[in-house]
């Protein structure tokens, strides 16, 4: 795909890369350079909150830089700028112990740290630099998470900063186990990406695999963790998410300790788990927190939900327009009678309903929350009540529909069932083309390609791929916790059972 | 993950592998093929199950002589290059043929009972690209395609007891009334259902447990023994013998008669839902064509070839030729496949014994 | 990986072409396009009996449509050109694969065999399994044009009508696959339920008997009752007896929710042919008048046996029937067939062997409760 991409795009893509190479050499003579005042101010010329300070104490010359915008004033004005005043000769550390010192020739190094919140301290007349980390830009406090809700469990979640997010997760396991591995993203944005892993659980493979693949992007910067996600794929082509994202740290800690690999992102609430199977994406940690029997049933409902969308509307189509026979004489009344005014064929009906729903969804979730549910009532009592009784859609269609939509809300992950919505229109169509084998045919492509697909090297479908048949155990159905004692094949963890066999 | 690695199928995908292979259109219609051994027809599903037993027994040990290359080219090496060529040849045309033969079969079905209205270029087209999506996965692909297809369908033999709720079971005895005549015609009129199984000469190098591989190759057939017995006493059961005479596709009679609150007359869903079992036979006839042309070619397995194989189906399905020729040319297929399963790895075998070969 | 990507790709871009093309100029039709015939009926033509007169039922969806059903009626020397006839008269295509019941007046089926038109239907791959046979007294277009009180629909009241229900087990629900069985089967003679229209309802009043596809006589209920437990009906209405008593009584007691078994045995004898028959119906005694207390196990005893002697009586006698008429609804040949090795010859069972056939019939009878009442 990206070979051909690559082809069309050519002529543009060469001139622009010659011409984009040139500007980094420019760039790069800066590397290695001498640290010299000009050649900092020049660097952070009309960058507003770049403050420069200068002090005299003791015959000492003192040049303080830093960016006012990400740094704690506090912090600056108590570990910094008071202790400053005690210093004697140049022993700087004696007064600020945890000040680095810089060598004179790091200048893109020095920008670096500037950029990322140190302030620089220039002594100017023995001749030394030195870095403290002052970093304290806003944070929104940690709050519930507003698209994972859940009755029963935690309530926090994760917020835009890495540390917070880190600290989240160090809370709820700690062990010296719990490694964190770090690397900056973005050759402008440069954006800290740590990944989390429990070193005597997690897969070695995986690991080496996140990391190089963490490694390999190149990029100008990242937004979030879900574009993020989107680089690391091992299908990028594919309809389906393939990573986890969850913005709470249960859920995440849940699968740590199923042996699997966290990436977390500076800015982004949204924590990457990987691998991921299929059935992950349909399952809940409130699956966990709530009696096993009631855990199960709604399991099954999820499940059951994922083929309720992809089929119900498009079996209505193909039941109508080709198969009628199918009909037991009582339905087959009923729809005949809702259908009698209806102008257009099965396939047209049904899809303009399910574009209203698509709309209806789209503009609540873009409107404000209270105008939201009010576009919500609006669109389904009204538009519904109103297109039956002009007769353009049949009742039992909307009856329908909203059955589909509603199971298409179903699993836990947002972007699955995004998914599922969009593959329903691929069902739809190839109904109204084909009947039942234009439904099946894409049945089948469905699954082979589901069958198909890895996340980060394990097949995606794993319980129905079988890596280990006790998946099944925990994945899709949910014993009672007390029998709960293995870890999925999906994650192919070093430790397999959670605890020790045989004790009572 | 086992990207590179030659080895790929684990014993349960060579279960499916051969089990799915086999089931295919001829499984649709084959109580109404065999109906000449009237009452006792369920009896010749387990007949042709022992033939093929004693029929894989000098395939697997040619097979085992050569764990690590397909029937393509032990036949270049034990007969000669040129005349091995010659045969792979028509082992390439013999699996294209019967593709185009189970395609055309399964479309012209689906025609009469479901979609009567639609063309058949629009049925043909999806159903073969398809296909060539599978075969760009290779055989696990195809495997995989095998282990869906069974789980997809397995369950419409709960169907069957539609069929058996009527206690008429007495129908089935006395055994052996038919003679041994029409037995035996029924039993090759029927052997063309049990075609498949000789896909494990290609596929055998790619299986990971090659020791155990017999075993697992025999569970495959005697599952698909199993199936079809248990249909065809269905049948008996269900069916006067008038009727199976008659009724062109007895499995889809008896989902006609499924009758539920919400849903009746299942015959449709269950002719769609063979597209699984359609997919898993060719999708599996065509990559051993596949193999067959990348042995001929560059040794080196291309999309370029698995496009040609697809191509050719479709060249022979849209071919201008009358029904009659058409047919003429699917039995003479046929008999190409009785006998090459027949000789050629007995005559293979023995060359080899011949020549002293060693086994590798 | 990216290859395959391609090909879905490309699948989704040919679907979409090729969708324009696949139509060949003819609207794709839904539902209410379809004339979906609900009932067909036959009969002869009164004046020419080689004319067959078809008439055919369709349902009218539109909300503002006077008469729910749409009836035509053609008359035409072909049964299956006379459907086509009809295709002509109305505005939709006429379609089949909603049909539910098939009726034939009596007429039609005591004078011509009717194998012939319902091969035609059973080959329809649009006709289904489940549509019910039935046989009417006097034409069935009396009975489709009927005017039934609260039943709108006439198809949907047929068809619930003819339907399997407990109630009405005395009678067979004879689809048209059982039929074509029965007929081609060489061991056993289709049955059919007889209907009449009697004062705004239809009422199955009889069970019409076959031999082969040619209709020889009736049974009434009760017949049909004993024909039905021989012929192994799991579950049977309620079947009321006239006991003998010690005492000379005839007090009346009747058997409720009867689940029955049966088992047909026969010697294999074909030069002296002999057939047991077991029955075993256990079910709940209601309104028993007479002097024994069914409370007691001993007293209980006397009453099923009771019982039991009548059903022996009764089923005797209806075998007896059977046996003038020539026809096996039963399948009691079914247990010669399955003992006799060699060709089975229907006809020599049928005039040769049944008449001589002799019958035993052991009847078990168990009263599982007696009511709520002492």
């Amino acid at each position: 795909m990206r070979s051909i991409y690559e082809k069309w795009m050519k002529k543009t893509l060469e001139v622009r890369n010659q011409n984009d190479i040139k500007e980094n050499q420019k760039v790069d003579q800066k590397r290695n350079e001498k640290i010299t005042i000009e050649a900092i101010e020049n660097e952070f010329r009309y960058v507003s909150d770049f403050i420069k300070m200068e002090m005299e104490v003791n015959d000492e010359r003192i040049l303080i830089f830093y960016l006012e915008s990400i740094i704690d004033a506090s912090i600056l004005q108590r570990h910094l700028l008071v202790p400053l005043h005690r210093i004697t000769n140049d022993a700087i550390l004696e007064v600020i112990p945890n000040a680095e010192s810089i060598e004179w020739d790091q200048l893109s190094s020095l920008i670096n740290d500037v950029i990322n919140g140190n302030t620089i301290i220039l002594l100017q007349n023995s001749r030394k630099i030195y870095k403290v980390d002052t970093y304290g830009p806003p944070e929104r406090a940690i709050s519930s998470s507003d698209t994972e809700t859940n009755m029963l469990g935690p309530k926090d979640a994760f917020t835009e900063s890495l540390q917070t997010n880190v600290s989240l997760i160090k809370r709820r396991i700690k062990s010296s186990k719990l490694k964190t591995k770090s690397s900056v993203i973005g050759k402008e944005a440069r954006t800290n990406v740590s990944f989390m892993y429990l070193e005597d659980i997690a897969n070695e493979e995986n690991i080496n695999q996140v990391e190089k693949r963490l490694n390999d992007i190149e990029i100008d910067g990242v937004l979030s963790t879900s574009i993020l996600k989107q680089m690391i794929e091992d299908q990028p082509l594919s309809l389906f998410p393939v990573y986890l994202s969850t913005e709470k740290p249960d859920v995440a800690m849940s699968h740590l300790l199923d042996g699997r690999i966290a990436i977390m992102m500076d800015n982004s609430p949204e924590v990457i788990i990987c691998p991921t199977t299929f059935v992950n994406m349909f399952n809940s940690t409130e699956d966990y927190y709530a009696r096993w029997t009631v855990a199960n049933m709604i399991r099954m409902i999820r499940f059951a939900g994922f083929f309720i969308t992809i089929l119900l509307t498009s079996t209505y189509v193909s039941v109508l327009t080709f198969h009628p026979e199918m009909l037991p004489p009582h339905l087959l009344n009923l729809l005949s009678q809702s259908r009698s005014q209806v102008p257009f064929p099965p396939v047209i009906e049904v899809l303009g309903i399910e574009l209203v729903i698509e709309v209806l969804r789209e503009a609540g979730a873009r409107m404000p929350t209270k105008v939201g549910s009010t576009i919500g009532i609006v669109g389904g009592i009204v538009i519904g009540t109103a297109a039956v009784e002009a007769g353009l859609v049949s009742n039992i269609l909307i009856v329908i529909v909203a059955v589909s939509a509603l199971a298409s809300f179903l699993p836990s992950s947002f972007e699955m069932s995004s998914a599922i919505r969009f593959i329903r229109y691929f069902f739809i169509v190839s109904a109204g083309f084909l009947g039942m084998y234009g439904q099946f045919l894409v049945l089948a492509w469905l699954l082979i390609h589901l069958t198909n697909m890895t996340s980060l090297g394990t097949p995606y479908f794993t319980p129905v791929i079988p890596r280990k048949w006790t998946d099944y155990l925990k994945d899709v159905f949910r014993l009672p916790y007390f029998l709960l004692n293995v870890r999925t094949g999906a994650s192919r963890a070093k430790k397999f059972l959670t605890r020790p066999y045989g004790d009572d | 993950m086992d990207k590179g690695k030659m080895e790929k199928l684990n014993n349960y995908h060579v279960l499916f592998l051969i089990q799915n292979v086999m089931i295919s259109m001829n499984f649709i219609r084959l109580p109404h093929v065999i109906h000449e051994s009237g009452r006792d027809m369920w009896l010749i599903p387990i007949a042709m199950g022992v033939i093929v037993q004693l029929l894989l027994i000098p395939m697997l040990m040619l097979c085992g002589r050569f764990p690590n290359e397909t029937l393509f080219s032990i036949n270049r090496k034990l007969v000669g290059k040129y005349l091995g060529t010659f045969i792979n040849l028509l082992l390439i045309l013999y699996m294209v043929i019967s593709v185009t033969s189970i395609v055309d079969d399964f479309i012209e079905v689906i025609q009469t009972i479901a979609l009567g209205r639609v063309n058949k270029t629009l049925l043909f087209i999806p159903l073969l690209l398809l296909t060539l999506y599978i075969l760009s996965g290779g055989i696990k692909t195809v495997a995989r395609t095998c282990v869906l297809a069974f789980f997809m369908t397995v369950w419409m033999i709960y169907f069957l007891n539609w069929t058996f709720e009527p206690a008429k079971f007495t129908s089935v005895i006395p055994l052996f009334e038919v003679g041994a005549k029409p037995f035996f015609h029924s039993l090759f009129l029927g052997f063309e259902s049990m075609l498949g199984f000789e896909l494990v000469l290609f596929f055998f190098p790619f299986i990971i447990n090659k020791k155990e591989s017999f075993k697992y190759v025999t569970g495959g057939v005697w599952l698909t023994v199993f199936i079809y017995t248990l249909v065809c006493l269905a049948c008996v059961v269900y069916f006067s013998e008038w009727q199976i005479g008659n009724i062109r596709y007895p499995i889809l009679s008896i989902l006609r008669a499924v009758e539920f609150s919400f849903i009746e007359r299942i015959e449709s869903l269950g002719l769609s839902l063979w597209i699984f079992l359609i997919l898993s036979t060719i999708s599996a006839y065509l990559w051993v064509a596949k193999r067959g042309i990348t042995d001929l070619s560059s040794g080196k397995s291309q999309s370029w070839q698995a496009y040609l194989v697809v191509m050719l189906v479709t060249i022979i399905f849209f071919l201008p030729i009358d029904r009659v020729t058409r047919e003429t040319l699917y039995e003479w297929n046929r008999y190409f496949a009785f006998s090459f399963i027949l000789i050629l790895p007995t005559f293979l075998l023995i060359t080899n014994l011949f020549r002293g070969g060693k086994p590798s | 990986m990216s290859r395959r990507n391609i090909m879905i790709i490309k699948y989704l871009i040919l679907l979409s072409l090729l969708s324009g093309c696949g139509t060949d100029g003819i609207q794709q039709a839904s539902i209410e396009n379809y004339g979906l015939v609900g009932i067909v009926g036959y009969d002869l033509e009164t004046s020419d009996n080689n004319q067959y007169k078809v008439t055919v039922a369709l349902p009218q969806s539109h909300p503002e449509a006077e008469e729910l059903t749409q009836v035509f009626t053609v008359i035409d020397k072909e049964p299956y050109e006379a459907m086509l006839e009809i295709a002509r008269k109305t505005e939709k295509a006429l379609d089949f694969s909603q049909l539910r019941v098939i009726l034939f007046s009596e007429d039609l089926v005591r004078e011509k065999g009717i194998l012939g038109i319902m091969e035609r239907l059973y080959r329809d791959p649009n006709i289904g399994a489940n549509v019910y046979i039935g046989v009417t007294k006097g034409p069935p277009e009396e009975v489709i044009k009927g005017d039934y009180k609260d039943k709108p629909q006439i198809i949907l009241y047929l068809h619930d009508l003819m339907e399997p229900h407990l109630e009405a087990t005395f009678r067979p629900f004879t689809t048209i696959h059982d039929f074509i069985y029965e007929a081609t089967d060489r061991t056993s003679d289709p049955k059919v339920p007889y209907l009449e229209k009697i004062e705004g309802t239809i009422d199955i009043s009889h069970v019409a008997l076959f031999e082969n596809d040619k209709m020889v006589d009736l049974l009434k209920p009760d017949e049909g009752k004993y024909m039905q437990a021989m012929a192994r009906a799991k579950r049977l209405p309620s079947i009321g007896f006239n006991i003998q008593e010690k005492s000379g009584d005839e007090p009346y007691v009747a058997l409720d929710l009867i689940n029955s078994r049966s088992k047909i045995k026969s010697n294999g004898d074909l030069e002296n042919p002999m057939v047991n028959i077991r029955l075993k119906l256990d079910g709940m005694a209601m309104s028993y008048t007479g002097e024994q207390n069914l409370e007691e196990a001993n007293s209980r005893k006397i009453v099923e046996d009771a019982i039991g002697k009548r059903v022996e009586e009764e089923c005797l006698k209806l075998i007896k029937k059977l046996q003038e008429l020539k026809v096996d609804p039963v399948r009691f040949s079914e247990s010669f067939r399955s003992r006799v090795s060699g060709d089975w010859s229907e006809d020599e069972w049928r005039n040769v062997i049944y008449p001589k056939v002799t019958f035993e019939v052991e009847a078990t009878i168990e009263i599982t409760s007696t009511g709520i009442l002492e």
